[in-house]
């Protein structure tokens, strides 16, 4: 797990630094499509939850979406 | 509702052709806000396991967990920069699962399943403020858990800011959880009385704008948990008292302007100080229609099996577990959603399918006979006022 | 753009001194929409591209007048080929005085090969007009334009309440001076007393509708605006107001549900989501607006 956590903190920065991401400026105004409820991360905030929940409790992996959880009985 | 803010899709592709012209361009839209009107949202979901494989199950009942969980909520801003939420959700569980692993009079390993059903009811309620400025968003929640044999109190902070013209977005996020175990005698014999566990985690990402009709982000997670770990159902389960987990995600966004529909894909990578590792990948189209959106989507998962996991546990290691769920396997989900908004109302029907296999992980490992297929549906109603 | 013009505006606190300019610049803004957009003016944008029609020359477009024909584009797919700028050329047929059987019917049917927004040809190198004698006309989008620009230009100077009025479509920018909203008055079809007022602030309201020319033939009435496949008035309301944020857009809605029937009109009305009126052909009232105005629904 060590070698993982070595090989994510160098990947993530490096991804932003350098050109192998195209990015063009975007206008304010210009934010129509971004602003679309099915462009943002979590469609709903509770539904992202409950799935987050089910998957949690029937698997052995947690987090990945953002924040970090609170508690229940499940495993 | 702000009358002049019309959701039809006529005039919302009218204002995203005029705001090319600067006399429809506003400065101001900028800020970070509360929502501009009030929400109440109710959520129901009926969660439902497929009965265990009787070939597997040496003894006991064949039917495994349904579950009900039903979520309320309210959220609604408070004056020009913050914003107020309460959650209420209640989960009702029914069923059995499985005690342990053994093995058959031909060496062929088995389950035995909890005697009799099970009924549990959990509580959570849970209160949140946010913050807002022209640059960010700040949170604080605080939630309460309770249910007969569990009581958890969590505590999360989270904080986002915009950078680089608004273009690039920072979010962290840290929380505590302090859990108390105190397991129920009597549907299975239990051999544990009042323990406690606690749960540190912390997110660090970030979200970038590529261009006007797409975005990505990229964010590690790390939880820390010690305490009481193991499972207290399970009769052979004796897991180590520290876990350390990491996750790294990453999401893509992109909306196909001549489809009218928007693509999704999510990737994590996890780790974990007990050997777990795992992929998930989600895919997702989202189809907007007149009124309605509808998101067929689809996940696979693969998990390595934890250090100390055997299909049948051997008690003379210091840490085991024949938990299914700490095994090698892969899972495949596939589902969709329907949203209907009318005016203030919004409703929404969910439903997915989920289907493990110890054959379609990416992991060797040995195959734990209990592994789970379950179905879900959900419908939820939202009405937003101001 | 033809129309009458009202223009009130609050100057913003402490520059008083700064209203004749800023009225001037407003001024000045308007004529030169009306010089670029105007098919009466022999050298405006229009009129060039009219004159080239079926020519071969492309002409190439500003973003301004791009974006526009868009709209217009995007109001043609909408209205299922009843919006069509392209139909003006339909009016040649028709005579609006009593005197005469209004319309030429073989000339209607020679005039039909020079409409259809579907046949015009808009590329990279500009737009281009295929068929000899085809027109375009921009008049009531650029109208609902003006407005909004009208706006956007006192915004920038720190107005924060004002009122705009061209040709029976309302701009205004925040609340009158007292903080009450505006109060705009909607005019009965059959003239006299306004109906009732609708109070706006930081909001537009646009008029589209039958009434100003009209013409009696064989016990019905027609109005002004033709059905592009038809080539005949619109058998449609009579009036149609609706409120938006900007007043293309609420023209833009308000002007396609005057190309249907009253029936059409109402569901494309309740569709579009914004607040309306609708007066049909006898007179009656519909919409959220006629509520809210004390309307009698009968």
């Amino acid at each position: 797990m060590k070698n993982a956590l070595c090989t994510v903190g160098i990947v993530a920065p490096l991804l932003l630094q350098t050109g192998c991401v195209q990015m063009e400026s975007v206008e304010a105004w210009d934010r129509g499509y971004l602003a679309e409820d099915t462009m943002q991360w979590e469609t709903d905030a509770r539904s992202a939850r409950l799935k987050g929940h089910v998957y949690t409790s029937k698997e052995a992996s947690t987090g990945g979406s953002g924040a970090a959880g609170g508690g229940c009985g499940c495993n | 509702m702000n009358p002049l803010h019309s959701n039809s899709a006529f005039v919302r592709s009218l204002t995203r052709t005029l705001a090319t012209l600067p006399a429809y361009q506003t400065g101001a839209a900028l800020a970070d806000a509360p929502p501009a009107f009030t929400e109440v949202g109710v959520r129901y979901s009926h969660y439902s396991e497929d009965d265990i494989d009787a070939s597997s199950v040496i003894f006991g009942a064949t039917s495994r967990y349904d579950i009900d969980i039903t979520q309320l909520w309210i959220e609604a801003p408070v004056g020009a920069s913050w914003s107020v939420a309460l959650d209420v959700q209640n989960d009702y569980q029914t069923g059995a699962s499985p005690w342990f692993v053994g093995t058959d009079q031909n060496g062929q390993p088995g389950v035995i399943m909890s005697g009799a059903s099970i009924q549990d009811n959990r509580v959570e309620v849970g209160v949140a403020t946010r913050y807002f400025w022209a640059d960010g968003n700040a949170g604080l929640n605080v939630s309460h858990s309770d249910e007969d044999d569990y009581e958890a109190l969590s505590m999360a902070f989270d904080a986002s800011w915009n950078t680089a013209g608004n273009t690039r977005t920072w979010t962290t996020s840290v929380s505590n959880s302090r859990d108390k175990v105190n397991p129920t005698q009597g549907v299975i014999p239990v051999f544990v009385t009042n323990e406690a566990l606690d749960t540190q985690s912390g997110y660090f990402g970030v979200s970038q704008i590529l261009s006007r009709t797409t975005i990505v982000r990229v964010g590690l997670n790390y939880t820390y948990s010690d305490g009481y770990l193991s499972d207290p159902y399970k009769l052979n389960d004796q897991r180590p008292q520290s876990h350390e987990r990491i996750a790294l995600s990453t999401g893509y966004r992109h909306f196909l302007i001549d489809a009218n529909a928007s693509v999704h894909f999510d990737y994590r990578y996890y780790a974990d100080s007990w050997g777990v590792d795992s992929h998930t990948v989600e895919l997702g189209w989202a189809q907007h229609f007149e009124r309605t959106t509808l998101t067929p989507y689809f996940r696979y998962y693969s998990q390595r099996e934890a250090d100390f996991f055997q299909v049948v546990a051997d008690l003379n290691e210091p840490h085991f577990a024949d938990d299914y769920r700490l095994s090698s396997y892969g899972a495949m989900t596939l589902g969709a959603r329907w949203a209907i908004n009318l005016g203030d109302w919004t409703f929404e029907i969910e439903g997915e399918r989920y289907w493990s296999d110890a054959n379609w992980g990416l992991y060797d490992g040995d195959p734990a006979p209990a592994l789970v297929d379950f179905w879900r549906g959900t419908i939820a109603i939202m009405w937003r006022f101001d | 753009m033809g129309g009458p013009a009202t223009v009130v505006i609050t100057p913003p606190s402490g520059r008083s001194a700064q209203t004749a300019p800023l009225l001037d610049k407003l001024q000045s803004l308007l004529t030169t929409l009306e010089r670029r957009y105007s098919r009466y003016l022999a050298d405006s944008l229009i009129s060039t591209i009219n004159t080239r029609a079926g020519s071969g020359d492309f002409t190439r477009l500003d973003l301004e007048s791009e974006t526009l024909l868009e709209v217009a584009d995007q109001l043609w797919h909408s209205s299922g080929g009843l919006f069509d700028i392209t139909s003006g050329v339909l009016r040649k047929a028709w005579r609006f005085d009593a005197t005469h059987i209004p319309v030429d019917v073989s000339q209607l049917a020679s005039l039909q090969d020079r409409v259809g927004w579907e046949k015009v040809e808009r590329t990279a190198q500009g737009i281009h007009l295929p068929v000899k004698g085809m027109e375009i006309d921009l008049g009531g989008l650029v109208k609902e334009y003006a407005a909004d620009s009208a706006v956007s230009l006192l915004r920038d100077h720190g107005v924060t309440s004002g009122l705009i009025e061209l040709a029976g479509d309302v701009a205004t920018i925040g609340c009158q001076p007292s903080g009450a909203p505006w109060q705009v008055g909607i005019r009965a079809p059959q003239g006299g007393d306004p109906l009732g007022g609708i109070a706006l602030s930081s909001a537009a309201a646009a008029t589209s509708g039958n009434y100003a020319r009209t013409l009696r033939f064989e016990g019905r009435t027609y109005g002004h605006l033709l059905n592009p496949h038809t080539g005949w008035p619109v058998e449609g309301p009579t009036s149609v107001t609706v409120i938006g944020e900007n007043c293309l857009s609420a023209g833009a809605v308000s002007t396609i549900a005057c190309l249907q029937s009253p029936q059409a009109a109402m569901t494309w009305l309740s569709d579009a989501g914004l607040p309306w009126l609708m007066i049909d052909r006898e007179a009656v009232c519909s919409g959220p607006l006629a509520a809210e105005m004390g309307l009698s629904l009968t």
